[in-house]
């Protein structure tokens, strides 16, 4: 890691673009808030005690700031904005010792211990009201890791550990300092939202339109009692503009585009923006007229955005370490278990083929000169963060992980995002591989091995973020047939070169096993931005999402069924469009 | 079949004015300054969004009513909530934030109004079946996002309710009638009117200052764990319109301020003290030197609360404060007169028999005004001038002279009361029920405080008990209305005195104030002169909505109180940081002389 001096302003340019990890001596020495925090985590760890209890063994403060800007608008009219300011304390008191706490443990009988213990600071740098609400907030810390711990014994008293794994692995004292005067202007977003909500005006064929943009400027510090501290700046827009149309059959299609970026100059100019909204309206039209594929078994190339959705949406789940806490209630135990990632005992074994690799990197900046999304150079617990080679010649050799050990996996990969660990920029890498050409023959020839005339290609997957309604099931309202999001780009491919385009498919069952069968992989790879969620493997934990790059090539895969969704299809609309004729 | 970007009809676009009211020139700063950010709100452009509704709601209807299952009743209501919040503690600013947001909602019935989708399935959760589902999100300054949303959402709710309409058909065939046969649905007089859009008047750094200033105090006081202050202003701009012809527009300011603080006692037990001062516009809300009396007079009762006696679950005569004696009528006597409730089959019914009935002494008199705006210096937030169904506000006395004479009425009707008289009320994404406005009591005679007190005494002596109780301040209550739970009302009072037989008045703490509701008010025996607002939010079916009381304080024979819930925790292990030598006495000089209760 460089050590680099460099002065306050142009902090925020080097370390966006330079990728620079300044390491400084003094960190934020005249900052109000790390003084506070500091303060109060030297008293509580000196003081914090009740009779005949521990004392905390570790003592971390992590508090978000965030400076927003939310807006959403519909052919070119605002439907909702907000801004503001406001700041979030994350508290993370341990009592016991690093071999055994008051963590990973889950109490079906008092649940309010379990919670998080966060609070709401004041955004003035007033270090006295400060102190007052770290204080507070601690105190309810300290009495919750005492309640948990007690619970822990009393519950592990007539249970045997099998694994007998430390809680939590201690760290040398990293210090990072990323704080800039740096700002966003977010006032930008809601012009941004109409202007680009606009390009999808006069268009008879969309039954619903909408353009969401949220900017906002995250500062977050950290404090620990091990000595780690840390201020980092992460500032992001992300813009997603959704259309939602019916087929002629009444079949709802949606599509989407969506753009993530820190800055900005980093987004496309306003006409192009439009031009590719216009594009995405496009498809949908064209879909609306398209006929519909009943079922189809045989080979499937994935390209593009839609080999970045299913690495992310199939096999980035899995390449997470999560512990399962003990339970005071072994049924629980039990049902839970049925959720524990495969890859934990896939460690070492073959989990794709020989040409390809996957590496989590949030050291890098850019890709092809843009910046990446995973970027982060310390992570949640303030540790350095580092490249971790995931996947090597299809061998897997790590999961990503916390400072919380699990027995498969003892050493962490300082990869935590919030409360989970997540990973930065995904680079699927192939070892060789087929020009586009090469690939397309291959997909024709496994497809003539079988007898069909045809093959699937799929182009665009759905994401989990962009929906025209958060709570649907998916887009073809089957999206829980199948862990994958509905495929809205899929094509009939010929030999002949002729496609044809299906308004919308499903994966009838495709899993992180399945990956082991890729028979070849374009040479060439793209990159695509989305979000990562640990939750979206059934799993029994994980918070938000992650924005992530994702670099990968095409995957060409001998075996996949993809069908019609499942679901009925409402009715079309009985009134007329109001911009139709007559 | 059109064409994506194929022009619509030769109807010529109109761009409205009613605009981004909070411009994104602005350039709001971080903890963001926007003293004139909000002030720009054209008002010139509500005629063409309810003409555009009106063409739609037209165009939908046309289609609608040829369906085999036709669509009898159509209404839109776009309602637009533009708000600016600022929140402090202890002396600093914690969160500053507006929003502005525009949503749809659609009331479509199929069927008759004496049967149509909308009635209450037996087996079903009422509750549950009442709601519109979710607001859509509409834009309203741009005529073809308008129509399009207008369009896609009443095509949802049209097939939304006639598939519930073959369920209500299958229930009405399967189960016994009830007794009342007044139908599902009130015909009622067109209305047309339109006010001008309110400008929303937030003095943003301004406000920040305030709660910086206001929550300052609190600081001072080692015992206080939680101490927040809040400011906020909200315009609710609403476009209404129905196939009946009614074409209304209404724009109304809320302006707030909300204080509220937390100790703890000696026992673990959690005391809230709180204040709430609401107007219809920037200037009725109270100076600096008020709030600021107010926050003083909150120290010195949380100091005093801490250390005050716990009451054990006592039966006895008390006096509510006007304040406190609302709340009360709000829980007990309001919820009971919603028309909707005479009507469920799971609901308790109280009153329903007991028109023409006694129901309070004849002194009492009970109204619902929220054609009233103001009761002294203090405005009500339960006036408006239309309900959320069209129908124009009105008054209505409910109990005259101590007799029971109406009910609020949305348009659902009951036997004996077939038409709305303006209480259909609701928040987005809600159906309206009947819900209550501006509940003012009178009292044709009343006694100064000085006589209540004695007449409370004097009871006391009769019942031979050490004290009386005296409920000062109320945090808010709930009442159960349905039959399947005993009928109690429970009232959550955070200041509380005991009033001994010398007349000594001693602060207590610990209590509940419970009851049932014919026994309640079979217990009010006089008034006092001293009429005093409670302005708040009241939560029922149909969502959050404004409420007020204007009401004097009540000498009650006997009330009830339970223990109220503590809990457990121990106080901060550690003192408060830089603050470990303060005492209470520290603290006590802060207390102003300003107001008593």
């Amino acid at each position: 890691m460089n050590l680099v001096t460099i002065t306050k302003p142009m902090l925020v340019v080097l370390a966006l673009v330079a990728g620079a990890a300044p390491l400084a001596a003094a960190l934020d020495e005249d900052s109000v808030l790390m003084r506070a925090m500091r303060d109060e985590l030297a008293r509580s760890m000196a003081q914090l005690q009740l009779e005949g209890a521990e004392k905390p063994y570790f003592l971390a403060y992590r508090v978000q700031e965030r400076t927003y800007e939310n807006a959403a608008a519909s052919l070119g009219g605002l439907l909702s904005a907000s801004e503001g300011v406001n700041r979030q304390l994350f508290v993370e008191l341990r009592v016991g010792d690093y071999g055994f706490d008051n963590t990973n443990f889950m109490s079906m009988s008092n649940s309010a211990a379990m919670r998080p213990t966060t609070a709401s600071l004041a955004v003035d740098d007033d270090y006295d009201t400060l102190r007052r609400q770290i204080w507070l907030a601690t105190d309810t810390a300290y009495k919750r890791a005492l309640d948990q711990l007690a619970g822990k014994r009393a519950a592990l008293q007539n249970q045997t550990q099998v694994q007998d794994v430390p809680d939590f692995s201690a760290m040398p004292p990293h210090r990072y300092d990323g704080g800039t005067d740096g700002q966003l202007d977010t006032a930008l977003a809601r012009a941004l939202a109409r202007d680009v909500s606009a390009a999808m005006r006069g268009m008879a064929h969309l039954s619903r339109s909408e353009v969401r943009v949220a900017a906002y400027f995250e500062r977050t510090w950290l404090v620990n009692s091990e000595g780690s501290e840390f201020v980092r700046e992460v500032p992001h827009i992300q813009l997603y503009a959704l259309a939602g149309a019916q087929a002629v059959d009444g079949t709802e299609l949606e599509d989407f585009v969506t753009l993530w970026v820190r800055r900005w100059e980093d987004l496309p100019a306003r006409v192009v923006l439009a031009e590719q909204v216009r594009a995405m309206t496009q498809r949908l039209a064209q879909r609306r007229e398209a006929d519909h594929m009943e079922r189809y078994a045989g080979p499937v190339l994935f390209e593009g955005q839609a080999a970045a959705e299913l690495v992310t949406q199939v096999f980035g789940p899995r390449l997470v370490a999560i512990r399962m806490p003990t339970f005071d209630n072994p049924s629980m135990q039990r049902t839970l278990a049925r959720f524990r990632n495969p890859f934990l005992d896939r460690i070492g074994s073959r989990v794709m083929p020989r040409f390809l690799s996957i590496v989590s990197d949030p050291t890098i900046d850019t890709h092809d000169g843009v910046p990446l999304l995973g970027r982060q150079p310390v992570d949640d617990d303030g540790l350095p963060t580092q490249r971790t080679l995931l996947v090597e010649r299809g061998i897997l050799k790590a999961l990503l992980s916390t400072r919380v050990p699990l027995a498969e996996v003892p050493n962490g990969t300082a990869s935590r995002w919030r409360d989970r660990p997540a990973p930065g920029s995904l680079f699927v890498n192939p070892a060789g591989g087929l020009s586009d050409e090469e690939l397309e023959q291959e997909l024709f020839a496994l497809a003539a091995e079988r007898g069909l005339d045809h093959a699937i290609i799929v182009r665009r997957i759905g994401s989990r973020l962009a929906k025209l309604d958060w709570r649907s099931a998916g887009f073809g309202g089957d999206g829980r047939s199948s862990s994958v999001e509905p495929l809205i780009g899929v094509y009939k491919a010929f030999p002949d070169g002729r496609e044809e385009l299906i308004p919308v498919a499903a994966l009838s069952t495709l899993s992180e096993s399945d990956f082991r069968n890729i028979v070849n992989v374009s040479e060439a790879t793209s990159r695509h931005d989305t979000g990562f969620s640990p939750a979206v493997d059934g799993g029994w934990g994980g918070s938000g999402t992650r924005p992530i790059s994702v670099i990968t090539p095409a995957l060409l895969f001998e075996d996949v069924s993809v069908r019609r969704p499942r679901a009925n299809i409402p009715t079309p609309p009985l009134t007329p469009h109001p911009l139709s004729k007559g | 079949m059109s064409q994506p970007g194929a022009e619509g009809p030769a109807r010529a676009r109109r761009r409205f004015r009613t605009g981004c009211p909070i411009p994104a020139e602005a350039g709001c700063g971080r903890v963001a300054s926007c003293v004139a950010a909000v002030l720009l709100v054209a008002g010139q452009a509500a005629a063409d969004v309810l003409d555009v509704m009106r063409e739609e709601l037209e165009r939908s209807r046309g289609v609608l009513a040829q369906q085999p299952t036709p669509a009898y009743y159509l209404s839109y209501e776009i309602t637009e909530d533009q708000s600016v919040t600022v929140g402090g503690a202890f002396g600093s600013l914690t969160r500053s934030w507006e929003s502005v947001r525009r949503s749809l909602d659609i009331d479509l019935r199929v069927g008759s109004p004496a049967l149509d989708n909308t009635r209450e399935l037996s087996q079903r959760v009422r509750r549950g079946l009442r709601s519109f589902g979710r607001a859509a999100p509409i834009p309203i300054d741009d005529e073809e996002g308008l129509r399009a949303v207008l369009w896609d959402r009443t095509d949802k709710k049209y097939k939304a309710a006639i598939e519930r309409f073959t369920k209500v058909q299958g229930d009405v065939r399967v189960n016994v009638e009830t007794g009342d046969k007044t139908g599902d649905f009130s015909v009622e007089k067109a209305e047309v009117a339109s006010e001008d859009t309110v400008a929303l008047r937030a003095d943003r750094t301004g406000w920040e200052e305030k709660v910086r200033r206001y929550t300052a105090p609190f600081a001072d006081s080692p015992h206080v764990f939680s101490a927040n202050a809040s400011i906020g202003g909200n315009i609710e701009t609403r476009w209404y319109v129905n196939s009946e012809g009614s074409a209304i527009k209404t724009s109304t300011a809320y302006y707030r301020v909300s204080i509220n603080a937390v100790t703890r006692a000696e026992d673990g037990m959690v005391l809230p003290r709180s204040e709430q001062f609401f107007s219809l516009s920037p200037e009725g809300l109270p100076d600096d030197a008020t709030v600021m009396a107010a926050v003083h007079k909150m120290v010195a009762d949380l100091e005093a609360l801490r250390t005050a006696p716990l009451v054990e679950p006592y039966a006895g005569p008390a006096i509510l404060s006007g304040r406190a004696s609302g709340v009360f009528f709000h829980e007990i006597l309001g919820h009971r007169l919603e028309g909707h409730r005479q009507k469920g089959a799971t609901e308790a019914q109280t009153f329903r028999k007991m028109v023409g009935e006694s129901v309070l002494p004849e002194t009492f008199s009970v109204t619902f005004d929220p054609t009233i705006r103001r009761f002294g210096a203090t405005d009500l937030v339960g006036a408006y001038r239309y309900d959320n169904q069209g129908v124009k506000a009105r008054r209505v006395p409910v109990i005259v002279d101590g007799v029971l004479t109406n009910f609020l009425m949305a348009r659902i009707p009951i036997e004996g009361f077939l038409k709305s008289n303006g209480h259909g009320r609701k928040n987005t994404g809600f159906a309206p029920v009947a819900r209550q406005s501006n509940l003012i009591i009178e009292a044709s005679e009343t006694m100064t405080r000085e006589e209540l007190k004695a007449q409370l005494l004097a009871m006391v002596e009769r019942d031979g008990k050490d004290f009386g109780l005296l409920f000062d301040r109320i945090q808010g209550g709930f009442t159960i209305t349905g039959r399947e739970l005993p009928n109690v009302f429970t009232v959550n009072p955070t200041v509380v005195y005991r009033i001994n037989l010398d007349g000594s008045e001693e602060m207590v703490r610990g209590v509940n104030l419970i009851g049932t509701p014919l026994t309640a008010f079979s217990r009010i025996e006089a008034a006092g002169d001293d009429f005093q607002v409670f302005n708040g939010t009241c939560g029922a079916e149909s969502g959050p909505v404004p409420v007020a009381t204007v009401s004097p304080s009540i000498l009650v024979s006997q009330i009830e109180v339970q223990k109220a819930t503590t809990a457990q925790t121990r106080l901060p292990i550690l003192p408060p940081p830089g603050n470990a030598s303060k005492t209470l006495d520290d603290v006590r000089p802060l207390v102003s002389t300003g107001e008593t209760r």
